[in-house]
């Protein structure tokens, strides 16, 4: 019963459409750019890992400790096992969307679940294999071990993610049942979300610090070691060849996962048949005044954006993270005029730096490019509104813009002030983020009008997995790149006024192309799209 | 035979949605179930279907408890619910086909079965394409052809009639005749007051999560209509 289970669940995951969205198969530029785009993105990031890994083996092998490169594995596989468990746990186990389906029939909850849970790893393998691979590669480059030791590696590395996997599920369990019952659910659910990730970027921040090389230290595997029983034992089958280390973690994984299942199984069925429990309130609200429909859309994309907690986080983050950097700018001052001197004799300002990292935070604010797809069927009802289109897609434009520009405003002024930016200097950095804002947040309204998707059953298909999503963060990222690459390379010899002014110049005329196309050919395209 | 025995379910503490409900039925009862919007038929059927759990009574169907023994229950029913969220990737083949898997069906015997139904439905064309094109009267159609695959026992159906044409609605009412003669119980919720009337032989109006008549449907009904009985009582 689990592989008939299994096999209908891969169908319905991996299929093109559901990878791609609606009707991908119609239109072969939209299959091309696709698959260019995977391609391009597997590569890009394999070649990433592959090159800073090489580099870093060239520096432990001189030290004879080339074995460390297994600590950064060991780190990928189990914190994206965290991330993924903890943002997926939901939607795979605990509010399953077919519960209805699966309910009635006779399987076992326990089969179901470990189905669900497989579904769950296989995605933490595949996405971590991209990140893994180049890895091992690497190492296999410099260092040799007997084949027997590489199986029984290769083997006990899927056994890792594990631990981190209930932890991760436990934790979002939690957060979730405490906050089912409190007013504005949603909302709660994101505020705690957001502050246990920033708990946990803190911590690898955290751990970066305290690192020397930016990496995991000899002394961090040691304390991981010393602390953490898997990962010593790990180390055992890779240094010393002790298979039977690596079956200690195979045997205590297993009954780790076994446990997991056994105890999800009764919990699953309970949290699936209690989703109806929720906080109920008699209070009607009735408005005193008829608002604008703009302001009532945007009301609308707010009540979203702070509701579903893995758009604010995903779409949101970039923002948190620029206001942290801001205010960290702030209190270490007095350590950033040492800096200040070592990246100004490397040749880079420190303006560029700045920019180029807001930049950065600004392409990972693309509201604008999943939103509409995130109305889904709701979509339908959308069309039959007696409301102009280009107020629709303006609304989406603005939203993004009154979250990011006051951000980018603010953390502007703190790193001008942080960094003892002149006045001309600090406005130049102002007009350039925000005219950059304006580019971006048009060009992702475009995105999502060219690759809606919205026939998706979690939130996270549409912002995490969705190629509108890859494709609105890798066209920003390259926009930045591009602008980088001007004033690093042939641009070089001017001023940052001049090379302000220019990619100034370039900013304001892509937003007005990006903005008059889409107010006028976007609209014929939107009243185009079907569901 | 399915016996509801006290039933009753709460989603907060401070409502039942279902209160001490008590029903019971033959083999061959053709059983409909109506109550306006909230009353309470969606909460009963899916306690029945195990999709939730009961906070107090007994549901057993033959004897099986659906608390206690719930895989073999639940090999003894089949439900349909009134919007049929169906994994949309798969084609309709595939997804009655899940089904059967499920239920060990053979190969042999699903084909005559699926063949049969898909024709009846005007289905038989259009079974291989994905769900995710399919309009919500297909999707229904699918489901009930999934349903009546494994040839359940207990035939749980919500609003089984909302978006099937005309055609298929009429294939549908024979079929109900045809299983429940050879002894498949049918528990069906529906607003379409004139449908239950002349289909079925039992019925029960429920009214804010409590049975507020039930019995032989001309017994109910006596000289009046279901709908100014159900006015009247609803």
């Amino acid at each position: 019963m689990y592989l008939v289970l299994l096999k209908t669940f891969l169908k319905e995951t991996f299929s093109i459409q559901r990878l791609f969205g609606t009707k991908v198969r119609q239109s072969k530029i939209k299959t091309a750019l696709m698959i260019g785009l995977i391609v391009y993105a597997f590569i890009a990031t394999g070649f990433s890992m592959g090159l800073i890994h090489y580099e870093l083996a060239i520096e432990l092998e001189r030290v004879g400790a080339i074995h460390l490169l297994w600590s950064n594995v060991i780190s990928y596989m189990t914190g994206i096992g965290f991330l993924l468990a903890f943002f997926q746990a939901n939607g795979y186990l605990f509010q399953y969307k077919d519960f209805d389906i699966l309910g009635p029939l006779p399987i076992s909850q326990r089969t179901i679940t470990l189905a669900k849970v497989s579904m769950m790893f296989l995605f933490i393998y595949l996405f971590s294999s991209v990140f893994v691979i180049p890895i091992v590669i690497v190492f296999a480059i410099y260092a040799t071990l007997p084949l027997y030791i590489w199986i029984a590696a290769i083997i006990t590395l899927l056994f890792l993610p594990i631990p981190m996997v209930v932890l991760a599920s436990l934790t979002s369990l939690m957060i979730r049942r405490v906050t089912q019952s409190w007013i504005k659910p949603q909302i709660m659910q994101t505020i705690f979300t957001v502050l246990f990730m920033l708990l946990f970027v803190s911590f690898n921040y955290l751990q970066s610090y305290l690192s020397e090389t930016g990496y995991l230290s000899e002394a961090f595997v040691e304390v991981l070691s010393t602390y953490y029983a898997p990962s010593r034992w790990f180390f055992g089958l890779i240094i010393e060849g002790d298979i039977i280390q690596s079956l200690y973690i195979m045997v205590s994984h297993v009954l780790i996962f076994g446990s997991f299942v056994w105890v999800m199984s009764s919990l699953t069925l309970f949290t699936n048949q209690q989703r109806n429990r929720l906080h109920i309130t008699n209070k009607v609200v009735i408005p005193k005044t008829i608002k604008p429909i703009l302001l009532s859309f945007l009301r609308k994309e707010f009540g979203r954006f702070v509701g579903t907690s893995i758009y604010f986080l995903n779409t949101g983050f970039g923002l948190l993270m620029l206001i942290i950097a801001m205010i960290a700018s702030l209190i270490f001052k007095p350590d950033i005029d040492g800096f200040l001197i070592e990246i100004t004799t490397l040749g880079i300002e420190p303006f560029w730096l700045i920019f180029l990292f807001a930049g950065f935070s600004i392409s990972t604010v693309y509201t604008p490019a999943v939103s509409l797809s995130l109305e889904g069927k709701n979509f339908a009802l959308l069309k039959t509104l007696p409301i102009p289109t280009h107020k629709i897609l303006l609304s989406k434009v603005v939203f993004n813009l009154l979250i990011l520009l006051p951000v980018v405003f603010m953390t502007s002024l703190g790193f001008a002030f942080s960094f003892s930016f002149s006045v001309l200097q600090t406005l130049l950095l102002l007009t350039l983020l925000s005219t950059l804002g304006v580019f971006v947040s048009t060009f992702f309204m475009w995105v999502n009008l060219w690759f809606p998707r919205f026939d998706f059953q979690t939130e996270v298909e549409v912002v995490k997995q969705s190629i509108g999503a890859a494709i609105a963060v890798f066209g920003a990222l390259f926009l930045i790149g591009g602008s980088a690459y001007l004033v690093f390379s042939p641009l070089s010899g001017l001023s940052i006024e001049q090379n302000s002014l220019i990619l100034i110049t370039i900013y304001v005329i892509g937003s007005l192309v990006s903005s008059v196309s889409l107010f006028t050919m976007g609209v014929n395209v939107y009243d185009k799209l079907e569901i | 035979m399915l016996n509801i025995e006290s039933v009753s379910k709460s989603y907060d503490k401070k409502k039942k949605a279902i209160d001490g409900i008590n029903l019971r039925l033959e083999k061959g009862d053709l059983f409909g179930f109506v109550g306006h919007n909230g009353a309470g038929k969606t909460t009963l059927l899916k306690s029945i279907a195990g999709i939730l759990n009961l906070d107090e009574g007994r549901i057993t169907l033959d004897g099986v408890s659906n608390k206690d023994q719930t895989l073999l229950f639940k090999s003894k029913i089949a439900y349909v619910p009134d919007h049929p969220d169906l994994y949309e990737q798969l084609t309709g083949r595939q997804f009655i086909d899940f089904i059967a898997d499920v239920f060990h069906i053979s190969l042999e015997e699903r084909n005559q079965s699926i063949d049969r139904f898909s024709k009846a439905f005007e289905m038989d064309d259009k079974l291989q394409n994905p769900i995710s094109t399919y309009s919500h009267g297909m999707k229904q159609k699918t489901a009930l052809i999934a349903a009546f695959v494994h040839k359940p026992s207990l035939l749980l159906l919500d609003e089984p009639f909302v978006g099937l044409d005309p055609k298929a609605a009429f294939a549908l009412k024979q079929f109900f005749k045809e299983f429940t003669e050879q002894g498949m119980i049918i528990f069906f919720s529906s607003h379409v007051l004139e449908v239950v009337e002349k289909l079925t032989n039992k019925i029960a109006i429920i009214s804010h999560g409590k049975i507020v008549a039930t019995g032989l449907t001309k017994d109910v009904i006596k000289n009046q209509s279901l709908e100014s009985m159900f006015l009247e009582l609803a």
